[in-house]
């Protein structure tokens, strides 16, 4: 049994999210990785900084899962890198989530979750009302080509009078 | 660059209200609630209440208060609660310090801030690696850790000894009776607390809050 389905039942559980933006390229651009903690997590080999991000809710759709993300972005980090990768579209988006036993006093969780896998669809800088925001959706993890449905699946016959 | 630093004069009235907080993010009705931290370590808001303030007082504040922008500006807090006793401070446990920055651990020494102004170093004082105590002095000359009274950034440091210096993976956290440092804070509100033109306010309250 894994620590996450024996306490699946709790009333809390020490779980935060780790969001990561996989957006290394040839070009200089580089991966984001962030967390919703307070302090900086390590997994994966890798330290998750801390940057209280949240996730919209998670649609199904025949292709995959959606998801809108909220990254605070008043200290203009991502933006920059938004410029250079025309708005990061297509690029991946993995969230998981780090769950850590009532005793785990260390910034290793105790068992990780990938909870999300997906594309960037569109972004968007919200600097409305006091926020300063990035938004991020995206979509199934697929590529848009990779699903494409034969054109002669969905046209529509015309029928001669 | 190290970070303004809230003036010490004018004191506050102490002792004042302190108090801790931890963030959640909750889902589920009421009786039945689901929910999930936000934080490891407690955060701190204080309300500083001041009294019979002179001109010049209220001028060092509202000074300060535009030098890091108002609520927009991140500063060090330095508590002031205990500051007249003997030692100075109150007994602070379990404060949150860093998370290492190294991978390999025996690359020499490492210096990080601690939360923590006129620390006393003895045997109440205590630095936990992941929860596990790092006694300072081993015997036989093994130092572990050694504390800075003013350190680089005017608040307690600590340096760790070779081979101890923090992994990537370990959390710091410290016990001690010191005044407590937030090592950010800012204020919480947008509006300077006090008046400022006649009659100019002699009392007023500033809310500062901890950041991570």
């Amino acid at each position: 049994m894994t620590y996450i389905t024996d306490h699946a039942g709790d009333a809390s559980l020490l779980k935060w999210r780790l969001l990561h933006l996989d957006w290394s390229d040839d070009d200089g651009n580089v991966d984001f990785r962030f967390t919703d903690c307070d302090v900086p997590l390590r997994y994966d080999s890798q330290t998750w900084d801390v940057r209280a991000f949240t996730v919209g809710s998670i649609t199904q759709s025949p292709t995959g899962p959606s998801c809108t993300f909220s990254i605070p972005d008043a200290d203009q980090e991502l933006f920059p890198q938004l410029s250079d990768t025309n708005g990061a579209q297509g690029r991946m988006v993995l969230v998981y989530e780090a769950y850590f036993a009532s005793d785990n006093a260390t910034n290793t969780p105790t068992e990780v979750k990938q909870i999300y896998a997906g594309r960037v669809v569109t972004t968007r800088k919200n600097t409305a009302g006091g926020t300063d925001t990035v938004e991020i959706q995206c979509g199934p993890p697929t590529t848009t080509d990779a699903v494409e449905i034969p054109p002669r699946l969905y046209t529509s016959l015309v029928r001669a009078a | 660059m190290p970070l303004s630093v809230y003036p010490s004069d004018p004191l506050p009235a102490v002792p004042y209200e302190w108090s801790t907080y931890r963030p959640i993010a909750s889902s589920g009705p009421a009786w039945r609630p689901v929910t999930r931290a936000l934080t490891r370590f407690d955060c701190s808001t204080v309300r500083l209440p001041y009294f019979n303030l002179s001109w010049e007082d209220l001028e060092d504040l509202l000074t300060f208060w535009n030098s890091v922008g108002g609520a927009n500006g991140i500063f060090m807090f330095i508590d002031f609660l205990g500051i007249n006793d003997t030692p100075v401070g109150v007994l602070w446990e379990n404060l949150y310090v860093c998370v290492g920055d190294s991978t390999t651990g025996s690359d020499g020494t490492a210096v990080y801030d601690l939360p923590c102004y006129d620390a006393t170093v003895d045997a109440t004082f205590k630095i936990y690696k992941n929860g596990t105590e790092l006694v300072r002095d081993e015997g036989g000359g093994h130092i572990n850790y050694t504390v800075d009274t003013t350190g680089t950034n005017g608040v307690n440091e600590i340096t760790f000894n070779d081979p101890h210096r923090p992994l990537t993976t370990e959390i710091v956290a410290v016990t001690a009776q010191c005044r407590r440092v937030m090592l950010q804070a800012r204020f919480v509100d947008q509006r300077f607390p006090f008046t400022l033109r006649e009659p100019w306010s002699a009392t007023g309250t500033l809310s500062i809050m901890e950041v991570r």
